[in-house]
């Protein structure tokens, strides 16, 4: 049982404090949504978990132990990281880019084997990227980059995964696949947090919402009781509303908070 | 369907042979007319004299040399490349080479290196890791190509004026006029003394950037994405600085400064190993050391008035090809 | 109101000038001789020094008092040298330059459209160096001395008997000196083939130590081996192929001064008798000559 939490994080770049105090945990097998308007510190947060950040207080833990004690390799073996609009600096082929996902696990002198292979074509299946497999990852569209991103992460073969904004910029179908691929996830055992901006895919696929506002946790709990709540109200200054309309979880934004 | 890592490519291997090919090529080649029979019976000192004595004193040093510094200078250029993630990084563009000779010529002509012969190529090697830290420092951090030409351009500036004005402070009035050698580089008159010289720098350089190939893959998708991989950024970063500035810094030390072979070299490759940075870097060795080899028999075989520097080939060539670059990737530079 | 002030001054200065009667134009040469003989390069000093009286010579190039360089060193100490620019030399208000081997165009023009009276020496050889000897001689009213020293030189022209041996100089930086150079010639008058000539080479030609391995010469000479600091080009001269044709091969090692054959002057001819017995001494002996 995989757990990454964040205690009491503090980040601050020169006066500027970009999280003070935040305290999260993401478990293996839950959907963990993180909203808040622009410049809450979401992203420093995620960076902040995945390790790419060292904060500047308090601790992030994972299963326990401090990550800074664990190697970084074996952190991440453990943990996923899908940056916002990702993308390559080369061209090169989509299997070849996906397979770079077991570099966590590759020591410097052992090439990949039998197990890596695995591991990278099961990536590439659930991700449905396997009829791309020769293409060059330049020549695809911005749906299906993202998919093929989303399998280098899976290939590492992650108990949690750290996605920023994954679904930004994407037309409503990939959307769609996408969150419905990340939530497939969670039911196979992995545990996913995800920075959203769209408030109704969050509340339609996440198990948990957690409230970011300037550098600090607002809210944390079920999706409908955040959205409604009087933080959420005045994180984004205007009231939200959960609906169902046709089977299907909606937010809409009812008005402007005085 | 199984993905499966290319094992070293058939491509690795046509290279290694080309290598081999003007190796023996480079041995067999020069003003003095002995046949190939002779050279090779005299490489194991077992012709006569003469023949002994220019393939073993003479011929070997200068063609070894040629594979150490082309592969010096084609590895480094790749993981330049690869760590700056722009195709426009190369040693001598950046003037890490020039740099290098700074420290060459202050350690020649002011007497150090009669102190003690390391000197030389210590020296050189300091010159180019100035540099590199200096070029790290100013557009390391996912510079644009036009900030990281802008201060390539700088630095190599200012290290050739240095050495312009280094020797001409120089005791020794000749010093001057070999600015030519410096700067356009030359393996003429080598001997095995420069191959050990520059060989303990070349190989620790050489070691050092064959370590990075796992990161510079992984920095493919970015500083972010790489860290979060486990990369340790910091670690990469000096392994890229500390194996470039040995293997430039060997280089230059006894050769010159030789041009744009850091940049053609990688480039041409990167579409033989599928873009990827870690297949590139021994690809690129490969490449630098048959390039070197080969515009060093043109060097012996074009006619001329006065010698005709290495520089001066790998120039005509690299020059139109880096303007061809640069128009190709002109709407990036913004 | 400006350009009253500026009208004014320049007028002012025009009116000075001549009063100082400082001439743009030189006055014609005196018959007791040009009395402020400014020599303008290294080569040109060699023949000054031999032939004007000392207190007549007001300006020398700034290697006439080397050592290494001159052999009209000793002579040279005390005398005033210059950098030759023609601001420099205006300023020691020659009646005669000089002007030899090494000499800046531009410097030569400049004097000359100032109107300096200026002797110009051609690129010479040894036997160009008695006629050097006569002109130099007259432009600085000397005559006799001339004819003198031209005599002593020629008879100082001698040539060894043929040794049977192939002699090559090499200069740093890998340069061999053909037909055409006083160099050549000193090799040659010594009694050595000059593998230069042997070779077809023209004047300066460069040649690499795998030319020199293979058409190894009997005797090498070397006169830059302990030059000024250490260079690329000196370097060569340390080349271990150079030092195993020595050692192993037989090649003889002579070593020998420069400056009697950087320029073709009046002292040139020691370096034929120099040579001569360093050469004489080797007969037998092979190997290094100091």
């Amino acid at each position: 049982m995989s757990v990454l939490e964040a205690d009491n994080v503090r980040v601050a770049f020169g006066a500027a404090e970009i999280l003070n105090g935040v305290c999260f945990s993401l478990r293996a097998g839950e959907m963990v949504g993180l909203i808040g308007p622009n410049g809450a510190g979401k992203s420093t947060l995620l960076n902040g978990l995945s390790g790419i950040l060292t904060p500047d207080g308090g601790m992030v833990a994972l299963d326990g132990r401090p990550i800074d004690v664990i190697s970084r390799e074996e952190r991440a073996q453990s943990v996923g990281y899908l940056e916002q609009n990702a993308v390559a600096h080369w061209p090169l082929r989509v299997d070849r880019l996906v397979a770079l996902g077991r570099i966590p696990h590759l020591s410097p002198l052992r090439r990949q084997t039998a197990e890596d292979e695995r591991a990278v074509e099961a990536a590439m299946a659930a991700c449905d990227v396997v009829a791309l497999a020769a293409r060059r990852v330049t020549t695809l569209s911005g749906g299906e980059r993202l998919r093929v991103m989303l399998a280098r992460v899976l290939a590492g073969t992650p108990s949690l995964i750290l996605a920023d904004e994954p679904v930004a910029g994407l037309d409503p179908l990939h959307q769609l696949e996408t969150m419905k691929l990340l939530h497939g996830l969670t039911r196979q055992g992995v545990g996913v947090a995800v920075v959203l901006h769209d408030l109704t895919l969050a509340a339609r696929y996440c198990d948990r919402l957690c409230l970011l506002s300037q550098g600090q946790v607002r809210a944390d709990g079920l999706p409908i009781e955040v959205l409604e709540s009087d933080a959420a109200a005045s994180a984004f200054g205007v009231t939200l509303k959960v609906a169902e309309t046709g089977g299907v979880r909606v937010v809409v934004t009812a008005e402007k908070v005085l | 369907m199984r993905v499966k890592t290319p094992p070293i490519g058939g491509v690795t291997v046509l290279f290694a042979v080309g290598v081999g090919a003007a190796f023996f090529a480079s041995l067999v080649i020069g003003p003095a007319d002995i046949d190939a029979w002779r050279i090779v019976k005299g490489l194991f000192g077992a012709a006569d004299e003469t023949a002994n004595l220019v393939a073993a004193g003479i011929r070997l040093p200068r063609a070894l040399l040629g594979v150490m510094v082309g592969a010096a200078l084609g590895l480094s250029g790749a993981a330049l490349q690869g760590f700056l993630r722009n195709p426009l990084a190369e040693p001598g563009l950046l003037g890490v080479s020039a740099s290098a000779a700074l420290g060459a010529v202050i350690a020649l002509y002011f007497g150090v290196m009669a102190l003690f012969p390391l000197a030389l190529p210590v020296f050189a090697v300091l010159g180019a890791m100035a540099a590199a830290l200096v070029i790290q420092g100013l557009a390391g951090r996912d510079a644009s190509m036009l900030t990281l030409i802008l201060v390539g351009v700088a630095v190599s500036s200012f290290a050739g004026s240095l050495v312009a004005l280094a020797l001409n402070l120089a005791p020794n009035p000749h010093a001057a006029l070999e600015i030519a050698f410096w700067l356009l580089g030359s393996l003429t008159d080598r001997s095995m003394l420069h191959v050990w010289l520059a060989l303990p720098f070349i190989v620790a350089g050489a070691g050092l950037l064959l370590m990075t190939g796992r990161g510079l893959d992984a920095l493919s998708l970015g500083e972010k994405s790489a860290q979060s991989m486990g990369v340790d950024m910091g670690r990469l970063r000096m392994l890229v600085v500390f194996g470039t500035a040995a293997c430039v810094g060997g280089s230059v030390a006894v050769a010159g400064v030789v041009g744009f072979v850091g940049l053609v070299v990688p480039h041409l490759l990167r579409p033989l190993v599928g873009h990827e940075p870690a297949r590139l870097l021994p690809l690129s060795a490969l490449g630098g050391a048959l390039i070197v080899l080969i515009a060093d028999i043109g060097v012996r075989l074009i006619p001329s008035q006065g010698e005709l520097k290495l520089g001066v080939l790998t120039g005509i060539v690299g020059a139109p090809f880096f303007l061809g670059l640069l128009l190709k990737t002109r709407s990036e530079m913004r | 109101m400006k350009t009253g002030w500026f009208v004014s001054s320049l007028a002012f200065a025009v009116v000075l000038f001549a009063l100082t009667g400082r001439p743009l134009m030189a006055e014609p040469l005196s018959s007791a001789g040009p009395q402020r003989v400014v020599s303008l390069s290294l080569c040109a000093d060699q023949f000054v020094l031999a032939l004007t009286p000392r207190e007549r010579i007001k300006g020398l190039s700034v290697l006439a008092n080397s050592e290494r360089y001159s052999p009209f060193a000793a002579e040279a100490q005390g005398l005033v040298r210059h950098r030759a620019t023609a601001e420099e030399v205006m300023a020691l208000d020659p009646d005669l330059v000089v002007a030899g081997g090494y000499t800046r165009r531009q410097t030569v023009d400049m004097l000359t459209r100032l109107g300096v009276p200026l002797l110009s020496l051609p690129p010479a050889e040894l036997g160009d160096v008695p006629d050097l000897i006569a002109q130099v001689a007259a432009a600085v009213g000397n005559p006799e001395g001339g004819a003198r020293l031209a005599a002593a030189f020629t008879s100082a022209l001698t040539r060894a008997r043929d040794r049977g041996m192939v002699g090559a100089l090499y200069r740093p930086g890998g340069d061999l000196p053909g037909p055409k150079t006083v160099e050549n010639e000193v090799i040659e008058r010594a009694g050595l083939t000059s593998l230069a000539a042997s070779l077809g080479l023209q004047a300066y030609a460069r040649v690499t130590i795998e030319e020199l391995v293979v058409h190894r010469p009997d005797v090498l000479i070397v006169d830059s081996r302990h030059d000024a600091g250490p260079s690329l080009g000196r370097q060569i001269l340390f080349h271990p192929a150079l030092r195993q044709m020595s050692a192993v091969h037989g090649m003889a090692d002579v070593e020998m001064p420069i400056r009697y054959w950087l320029c073709a002057s009046p002292r040139s001819t020691a370096a034929i008798s120099l040579l001569t017995d360093k050469l004489d001494r080797l007969d037998g002996q092979g190997g290094r000559v100091q």
